[in-house]
């Protein structure tokens, strides 16, 4: 009753606001690429003899409010398009609705970024933002194809755990506390193949706007960055595609028009993309090639598969404009890692015949039995948005979505035995089955409100409500029958189930109070249902231009999560995140951000940025790795549930520097960041976490070598990550508590330092690319060759120790050097290719 | 492509190569030095158990480099062969083809022992000597398998016969080594355990649950074990016997679990044993070091989890090890299948 009340004050405050919102005379419209129908954001919409103007927006759209009657110049460009330049007249009480398509210019890619940079650069308020498209995202080389993940990891800010792991660390975040959204749609676990791949194509997307902290009050529920990739929305004029070819994957994209024939009130567009891992069935057919050839003996003891992993995953998009005003939006997602396989066997006594058996003694057994090992993974996520332009300067989204992540384990294991003499017949069938399961099921409505009110104000306004189901269990059964007669066997190791909800208002203002002065105060009030209070999060940009060239941004803000995992804290290897909601009894991990920084964007086309951050995290759960699983008074095991937990602080802080040439034949970034992060449990010391690195430096470069031939690089150089070093050895002592002897012993074993007191050697990377682009047939080619770690510089993953010796046997000495490492390498020397054509 | 770009290209292939030459790391294992002072790392254990002496076993700690043991003398009587029983010849052959010449076998002895030690232990009035025991402190009479503490050569015993450990009294330990290793540590014992004789049959059966009673319900933990010193022959050993549990502090109260594995295995059914249980009051050193501390975790390498751990301690200042106490009851009864 008092959450339902809550719920539907903060959507009666929601209408209020906006309906005190009314319409003035403007222009307003879309601005969209000719060829492909897609939105062009940050384009430049003037009036030059009013000597006004503004820019589109994310979506393309702009509105120009308070038009004098009668006939302007009407300007509208972005560089790397066509200027669009017309006379419009403007009639009394009307507001003008001008859709602009561009054409582009010779080499749009180039430019459109160059454009996009330079008005972002005067217009974006928010700190720590950067937009990756396409380009920006396949022009640093990752292991064997594109991913995005891989090229965030290179910008200032971002840490790596580790190469086999493309999970962002940010500023001190960890992963789970990154909000990243397909379309706007919540997206768990988003990594394929233990993280070593995301889950995303980056075929499929148009770009990426990556924010690392100090993000607006529309964003919340998590305290460390917001990841909002945006799919391609598909040409609205003509059918095209791609087909990718790597050397594990092939990934294939189609997209065009939808048949509403010349109907202007219906138009749209469509995208569809897939890919597939296939090494397993070109290894597997080999495989099966060679057992082919092998005796039975052989064929018998090996299994039909050698590698039973694979992945694949698709994406579409659906777009549908009815009449000007209305836009319907379908977005989906399926994709699964699947690790399956399967070992039969039957044997029976005549299998015996050349051993013990002997068929004249009349007697006959056989037994056939079946391991299957079933595990899957994976998110399924739907989402449906409505856009209607009630008037030009009001905007209304209604986003439906669903998003599901399904983690499942299943190992099955069959028994059907016989045997049969002249005096009897025994049969007995047995099946044991395991299933370990983790299901998240999020459903989302959100609403919201742009209010385009004038040159000064643009209010952003909405609400948003997420149900989330976490479902984590454990079950065994058994069956065993014997001769008819059957025994059933089943139980419940571990089962949590809860299903909490998010409800969130929010409210911001983008005010340019002087041509110098911006604010962005805003204001975020959500509510967590299994949570009595409400969680206040303010939130406040501002930003300075000291010269048209130079600004000061600055950022601060209040951010709450209300969902947490349960995976280790400082592992080596993500391969999941196991999540659950906090509990009743737990405060919400908070965190506050403050960020100040510069920006220059010079006339020869290079943005430099300098950030300095400060975030404080309070709250945060961190899981005991030792109650996981316990010893019952009986003497067996137990798996607890997640209910214990240090409460854990951190903080981070540091600096950012960031050069970006947006323009010229050779194109990229270089990122400098000094950071420092440390987590303390309750009653411990303060450490370092395994993600810190203090200093990084990253260079990404793509060089246009010739029209057709791209070679790009990527070059990282960090402080080694944290370990526990071994210091010393000892001896733990055990007691054989179940014998009434006095059996007391020894074993040998570590003496491990402070946590996380020691560093790796520094890391060090350089990744080279060369791509060849030409036309072929009916549209074009790309080979692409790559070398990731060209240097072969040993990048340690983790130490392994250990304390053997070896008996010299002329001395009969037993020789022990000591406690000796071995480190276990990150990627080595690592060529790979592809090829990729478009039509 | 223009004759600047080639130039730079071949640069660029020259840096490469010779970034590739000089930066191959050192692939292999690797010695690692560490300055890590030594410390002492002791088990400790005041017994109020009869069939358990109170001992004191002083270890160190070892660096990571060296060697983890040490030559203390050479026997050079034996001889170390390949041999085998040549049925056809009827004698026994050594192989002098891999081994031809006969080597010395050298006598170790583990570096982690400190056999110089002053350990004492003390009481509210007065100081206990514990010394280095003799090897003839110990005996395998008693036991029929192994891993008896009393065969470690740097176990500490009274053996002057004045040390009396009594029920529920404070006791410290003090140890210092020639070599300036030094280690304190205090205990409180529990009180003596007693099982409630006169609820428990004369006759238990493992295959139907029983009960086992005792005094007492401070705040210590407990543990019971049923089962045989004795060495039985096979037709008299009884399955599902031996079992233990460990006890909450204040439980009073122990069942028996049915072994069903049992009831598949052939077993003489008209054996008869004697089963002896034992009842102990663990003080929270003991309980914590033997029962309760998951040492798995510290012993995993950072492979995975990443956590270290400075070393497992209980009660101990100034090393590691664990300083506990306990106390025992002992009962006999006839158990049958």
């Amino acid at each position: 009753m008092k959450k339902s009340k809550s719920l539907t004050i903060m959507v009666l405050l929601f209408l209020m606001i906006n309906t005190l919102i009314y319409a003035n005379q403007s222009i307003s419209g879309y601005i969209r690429d000719n060829d492909t129908g897609e939105p062009l954001p940050y384009a430049n919409i003037i009036l030059p003899d009013l000597d006004r103007g503004t820019t589109s927006n994310g979506d393309g759209y702009y509105v120009i409010s308070n038009v004098p009657v009668g006939e302007h110049r009407f300007i509208v460009s972005i560089i790397g398009y066509t200027k669009y330049d017309e006379t419009v007249s403007i009639p009394q009480d009307i507001d003008k609705r001008i859709d602009i398509r561009l054409k582009p210019s010779i080499i749009s890619g180039q430019v459109v970024e160059v454009s996009a940079e330079r008005e972002k650069f005067r217009e974006l308020i928010s700190t720590s933002t950067v937009t990756l498209d396409r380009r920006s995202i396949e022009v640093a080389p990752s292991f064997v194809e594109a991913d995005i993940f891989r090229a965030l990891q290179l910008l200032p800010g971002v840490q790596s755990l580790n190469d086999f792991s493309s999970a962002l660390y940010v500023r001190g975040s960890t992963p789970d506390q990154n909000l990243i959204m397909l379309d706007g749609i919540t997206v768990y676990n988003p990594m394929h193949l233990g993280g070593i791949f995301s889950t995303f194509n980056t075929d499929a997307i148009k770009e990426a706007n990556f924010n690392a902290g100090g993000f607006p009050a529309q964003y919340g529920g998590r305290l460390g960055s917001i990841l909002d990739i945006v799919n391609r929305e598909g040409n609205t004029e003509e059918v095209t595609g791609n087909v990718n070819v790597s050397l594990i994957s092939s990934k294939a994209l189609i997209e065009g028009p939808l048949p509403t024939g010349d109907s202007d009130l219906l138009k749209g567009s469509w995208m569809l993309a897939g890919r597939r891992t296939y090494f397993d069935v070109f290894a597997n057919t080999m495989w099966r090639l060679y057992r082919n050839r092998q005796n039975n003996e052989f064929k018998r003891n090996n299994p039909n598969e050698i590698v039973p992993y694979y992945f694949y995953d698709f994406q579409g998009k659906l777009n549908l404009d009815i009449g000007n005003n209305h836009r319907l939006t379908w977005s989906s997602f399926y994709g699964d890692d699947v690790l399956n396989f399967k070992n039969e066997s039957q044997y029976s006594s005549e299998d015996d015949i050349y051993n013990s058996y002997n068929p004249q003694q009349n007697y006959y057994y056989e037994d056939k039995s079946k391991t299957i090992f079933d595990w899957r993974w994976g998110n399924f996520t739907n989402s449906l948005t409505w856009r209607w332009i009630i008037n030009p300067k009001l905007i209304a989204r209604t986003f439906i979505a669903t998003s599901r992540f399904r983690f499942e384990v299943d190992l099955t294991s069959e028994d059907d035995y016989l045997y049969r003499d002249d005096m009897d017949t025994v049969s007995s069938q047995s099946s044991f089955r395991f299933n370990l399961f983790d299901r998240i099921n999020d459903q989302s409505i959100e609403s919201s409100m742009t209010w385009l009110k004038n040159d000064q104000h643009t209010v952003l306004s909405g609400f948003q409500y997420k149900n989330v189901g976490f479902n984590l269990g454990m079950i065994i059964s058994a069956e065993q029958t014997n001769n008819g007669i059957t025994e059933q066997f089943r139980d419940t190791l571990m089962w949590m189930e809860s299903k909490p909800s998010e409800t969130a208002f929010y409210i911001q203002d983008q005010w340019k109070i002087s041509p110098l002065l911006s604010l962005q105060p805003g204001l975020r009030v959500a509510r967590y249902s299994l949570h009595d209070s409400l969680y206040i999060e303010p939130r406040l940009g501002a930003k300075y231009f000291i010269t048209d060239k130079l600004s000061i941004k600055a950022s601060v803000g209040r951010y709450h999560q209300f969902l947490t995992v349960a995976n280790p804290p400082d592992e080596n290897l993500r391969f999941l995140d196991i999540w659950f909601g906090i509990p009743q009894d737990r405060p919400a991990p908070r965190s506050d951000h403050y960020i100040l920084g510069t920006e220059f964007l010079s006339e020869s086309d290079i943005l430099f940025r300098t950030e300095i951050y400060y975030k404080s995290f309070d709250n945060l759960l961190t899981l005991k790795p030792s109650s996981l699983i316990t010893i019952n008074p009986e003497g067996g095991l137990q798996i607890d549930p997640f209910n214990e937990f240090w409460r854990t602080e951190s903080y981070a802080q540091g600096l950012e520097i960031l050069i970006k040439k947006l323009s010229g034949n050779v194109r990229g970034w270089a990122g400098y960041t000094f950071a420092e992060t440390k987590r303390k449990y309750e009653n411990q010391d303060w450490y370092f976490p395994k993600y810190d690195r203090t200093h990084t430096l990253n260079v990404v470069a793509d060089w246009s070598l010739t029209e057709k031939l791209h070679f790009s690089t990527a070059v990282t150089y960090s402080t080694g990550n944290p370990y526990t070093a071994v210091i010393g050895r000892s001896e733990t002592w055990k007691e054989g508590m179940n014998t009434l002897g006095t059996e007391y012993w020894s074993n040998e074993s570590f003496l491990y330092g402070e946590r996380h007191g020691e560093r790796y050697p520094a890391y060090f990377r350089w990744d080279i690319s060369f791509k060849n682009r030409k036309p072929f047939r009916y549209g074009t080619q790309e080979w692409y060759f790559q070398i990731l770690n060209v240097t072969n510089h040993l990048n340690i993953f983790s130490y392994i120790y250990k304390n053997q010796g070896e008996y010299d046997y002329e001395t009969g000495e037993y020789i022990n050097k000591g406690v000796q490492a071995f480190g276990i390498p990150m990627f080595p020397f690592f060529p790979t290719f592809g090829v990729k054509y478009e039509f | 492509m223009n004759s600047r770009q080639q130039v730079s290209i071949k640069i660029l292939i020259i840096i490469t190569i010779l970034l590739f030459v000089s930066s191959c790391g050192n692939w292999g294992w690797q010695d690692i030095d560490s300055d890590n002072q030594e410390k002492l790392n002791i088990v400790g254990v005041i017994s109020l158990d009869n069939s358990l002496r109170s001992f004191i076993i002083v270890h160190k700690t070892l660096a990571t480099s060296g060697s983890d043991s040490r030559i203390i003398s050479y026997d050079t009587t034996y001889f170390e062969a390949w041999q085998w029983y040549d049925k056809d010849l009827g004698i026994v052959v050594y192989d002098t083809l891999w081994y031809n010449t006969p080597h010395i076998h050298a006598i170790t002895e583990s570096r982690y022992l400190v056999k110089d030690a002053t350990v004492t232990v003390s009481d509210d009035t007065r100081d206990y000597a514990f010394v280095l025991a003799p090897e003839t402190a110990y005996s395998y009479d008693d036991y029929y398998y192994g891993d008896n503490i009393f065969t470690d050569p740097a176990i500490y015993l009274n053996t002057d016969g004045n040390f009396v450990p009594a029920p529920e009294s404070h006791y410290t330990l003090s140890i210092t080594t020639p070599d300036g290793l030094a280690l304190t540590a205090s205990v409180q014992t529990p009180p003596l355990p007693q099982i409630i004789e006169s609820d428990l049959s004369d006759t238990l059966s493992v295959k139907r649950l029983f009960e086992i009673k005792w005094k007492y319900d401070g705040d210590y933990s407990a543990m019971l074990t049923t089962g045989t010193k004795e060495a039985l022959l096979w037709e008299d050993d009884i399955c599902g016997m031996y079992q233990y549990g460990i006890l909450e502090p204040g439980d009073t109260t122990w069942n028996s679990s049915v072994e069903s594995w049992c009831y598949e295995i052939d077993q003489n059914p008209n054996a008869v044993s004697q089963m002896d249980i034992r009842l102990r009051f663990l003080d929270e050193h003991y309980y914590d070091y033997f029962l309760a501390t998951n040492d798995g975790a510290a012993e995993i390498s950072n492979f995975l989890v990443g956590n270290g751990a400075i070393g497992v301690s209980a009660g101990v200042e100034g090393g590691f090890g664990v300083f506990g106490a306990l106390s025992g009851y002992w009962t006999k009864r006839v158990v049958i299948p």
